[in-house]
């Protein structure tokens, strides 16, 4: 049953791929919307059962370690549905915009199929053969449009990748000599109660640092901007709303298989440094959707951060909270992505600061585009502000927790400087088209998930840690009086920082910052001192 | 010995796409790099036997087919991303009129500075 679940986007993509030769023009999208359909269902089926037991399949009968086992559990029950529903919605912006063909179809359709068996493989070669599906599709979906410089950008970032997950490979040769296994329940048992080897502190550096460049965080996460900024909209939205939470789910289940490792000292580190750096880099870019994916880099910071609890005293809501903002996240990411898309098709400018006053040319745009940058903000009553609350209840004991409310406050500011795209007098040619109404279902549909969560904090919240089966000690307050005033003095300096940062004296100053930028090779090098620097720190914590 | 050789084979990759400026070139260091890591599992799994796995009476000295079989997989990932980035290379070369990534980066920029 739930090998049904990779299986039937493969279905539909081959289905794509006879439509692409036979060139018939709708078949691809009836297969497309018919299999992420079927596939919802099907997940939604099996959701019950996995979250109290678990389900799992060994995939054609051959029993684990010669065989592939695929598992279902609570927590990817919850992002096997995300992903469907999101990319559906996604899939639909991409027809509405009318410029991608049955080959766009296939690709999409082999990425979600890749996604999705990600998320369901136990065995850590399985895991790159998906992460490879995973990365091939995305380098030819931001290639997609053909424009030369989204082409390099590609290039870029298989080069990247393909280094990454060569670590990857080198840390799976390590582990497998050192325990004979695979999957990682079996390395969990196969290393449990010991002190871990210096092989095995390598070989989880070496993994680490290949999913690294998956997930993006910093030093590995040099390729995303570029890369996201430069890809067709629906695939931005795609990639930064999905794709890097299925690595993170991955990272998430090898954190967990090797707790003697001292990962989560890393992650207390790498955390907060990848959320304050990815939203400092943020607020001095003026391309729309270089911004936004550099607010990736950021709120993955965030979820690294609540990934550094486990295994401490107030784990379960800080851990809860992590795993909910990936939910929120591929919520209000690709709102935000799709908003600006809409923006930048219709305007065909990508700079702020060639916009303004477009909120009275297309209100619901505008009005779709505030969720999402609420939600981003942690506004209470949207959904960003319900993890964000769980994070940091979580997490305030850490050493540079207030790198996080710096980021906090940086997102606020950057926010508010996207947002004179729509707001004051329009200094655009009065030549704009309307918005085609076709293009409103997706964003409504997800702006209203947003705020649907934001209304009902505590209630999802609760539902989310029962789902998952993480047990949350604490109860937080969501609409306490602690935390409303924390969240104003946030807005409030983030409201001053924005005025600070659109002075023209330090504008000047970091558009010099902003052009420079990095060759393969620089970056090349960034990944590997990342590794060694990984092991390092693992070699000088195990002691 | 023979591991030392396949280190050497994986650092000669990596020299490659550090030092040659050529999209093609990298190409070519991004697939060494990956028959490093084929001949690294390889070799690993040939230590536990002698003998082919085809399972027959009396043939017990076998090396581990678990590496082969993952190896398999891995040599066609190796080939996909290699025919993908040769794809991506030649659609540079078409804008760009180069394969250099120096050359590259810098009409890129070039292009920047003039929106």
């Amino acid at each position: 049953m739930i090998s049904l679940l990779v299986l039937l986007p493969l279905i539909g993509a081959a289905i794509a791929l006879i439509a692409e030769i036979l060139r018939l023009r709708t078949l691809d999208a009836v297969a497309t919307v018919a299999s992420l359909f079927t596939a919802t269902a099907v997940a939604l089926r099996v959701t019950v059962s996995a979250v109290t037991a678990g389900v799992a399949v060994a995939v054609g009968g051959w029993i684990p370690p010669v065989g592939i086992e695929l598992r279902l559990d609570g927590l990817t029950s919850i992002g096997v549905l995300v992903v469907f529903i999101i990319a559906l919605l996604i899939y639909w912006y991409a027809r509405a915009e009318g410029s991608y063909g049955p080959h766009f179809s296939f690709v999409f359709l082999t990425a979600v199929a890749g996604m999705i068996g990600l998320m369901l493989s136990t065995d850590l070669f399985n895991m790159f053969v998906f992460f490879e599906i995973l990365s091939l599709s995305a380098y030819l979906l931001i290639a997609y449009k053909r424009k030369p410089r989204a082409v390099y950008a590609g290039f870029r970032y298989l080069v990247i990748g393909t280094v990454g997950m060569s670590l990857y490979l080198l840390g799976v040769f390590v582990l497998y000599r050192e325990t004979g296994v695979l999957s990682i329940h079996a390395i969990a048992d196969a290393g449990a109660g010991e002190a871990p080897s210096p092989e095995m502190l390598i070989a989880t550096a070496a993994i680490i640092a290949g999913i690294g460049t998956r997930v993006a965080f910093f030093p590995f996460h040099i390729w995303l901007p570029e890369a996201h900024g430069e890809a067709p909209h629906p695939v931005s939205a795609l990639l930064s709303g999905l794709m890097i939470k299925a690595g993170f789910l991955t990272l998430f289940r090898i954190v967990n298989a090797v707790p003697a490792v001292p990962i989560t000292m890393l992650f207390e580190i790498l955390g907060p440094v990848t959320a304050v750096a990815g939203v400092m880099l943020a607020l001095v870019q003026t391309d729309m959707k270089r911004l936004l994916a550099f607010h990736s880099v950021s709120q993955m910071g965030y979820i690294l951060t609540g990934f550094a609890a486990l295994g401490s005293v107030g784990a379960g809501v800080a851990v809860a909270g992590s795993l909910f903002h990936m939910v929120n996240h591929a919520l209000f990411k690709s709102l935000l992505f799709l908003t600006i898309g809409i923006v930048i098709s219709q305007t065909g400018k990508r700079r702020i600061t060639d916009l303004a006053g477009l909120g009275l040319r297309m209100p619901l745009v505008a009005a779709c585009f505030v969720v999402g940058a609420a939600s981003i903000s942690g506004v209470p009553l949207f959904n960003g502000y319900v993890s964000k609350t769980m994070l940091s209840a979580g997490t305030k004991e850490f050493a540079l927790y207030p790198l996080l409310t710096i980021t906090s406050i940086g997102t606020v500011a950057s926010f508010i400087k996207l947002s004179t795209v729509f707001r004051g007098r329009s200094r655009t040619a009065p030549g704009i088209e309307r918005v085609a109404r076709r293009m409103y279902p997706p964003i409504v549909t997800i702006a209203a998930g947003c705020v649907a969560i934001g209304l009902f904090p505590g209630q999802t919240a609760a539902l989310f840690s029962r789902l998952t089966n993480i047990s949350t000690i604490q109860t937080i307050d969501f609409f306490g009086g602690q935390a409303m005033v924390d969240t104003a003095i946030v807005l409030a300096v983030g409201f001053m920082l924005y005025r600070v940062v659109t002075h023209p004296v330090l504008s000047r100053l970091v558009a010099a910052a902003r052009r420079a930028r990095l060759g393969i090779e620089p970056s090349v090098v960034a990944v590997l001192y990342g590794f060694a620097g990984v092991a390092m720190v693992f070699m000088l914590m195990a002691r | 010995m023979d591991r030392l050789l396949v280190g050497i084979v994986f650092l000669v990759g990596f020299a490659g796409l550090l030092f040659q400026r050529d999209l093609i070139k990298k190409v070519i260091a991004l697939s060494i790099i990956n028959s490093a890591l084929v001949t690294l599992f390889i070799l690993l799994g040939s230590r536990a036997g002698s003998e082919a796995p085809i399972l027959r009476e009396g043939r017990l000295d076998i090396v581990d087919p678990l590496v082969q079989a993952l190896m398999l997989t891995a040599i066609v990932v190796g080939i996909c991303i290699t025919a993908l980035a040769l794809v991506l290379s030649y659609a540079l070369y078409r804008s760009y009129g180069t394969t250099d990534t120096r050359e590259i980066e810098r009409l890129i920029s070039e292009q920047e500075e003039q929106q």
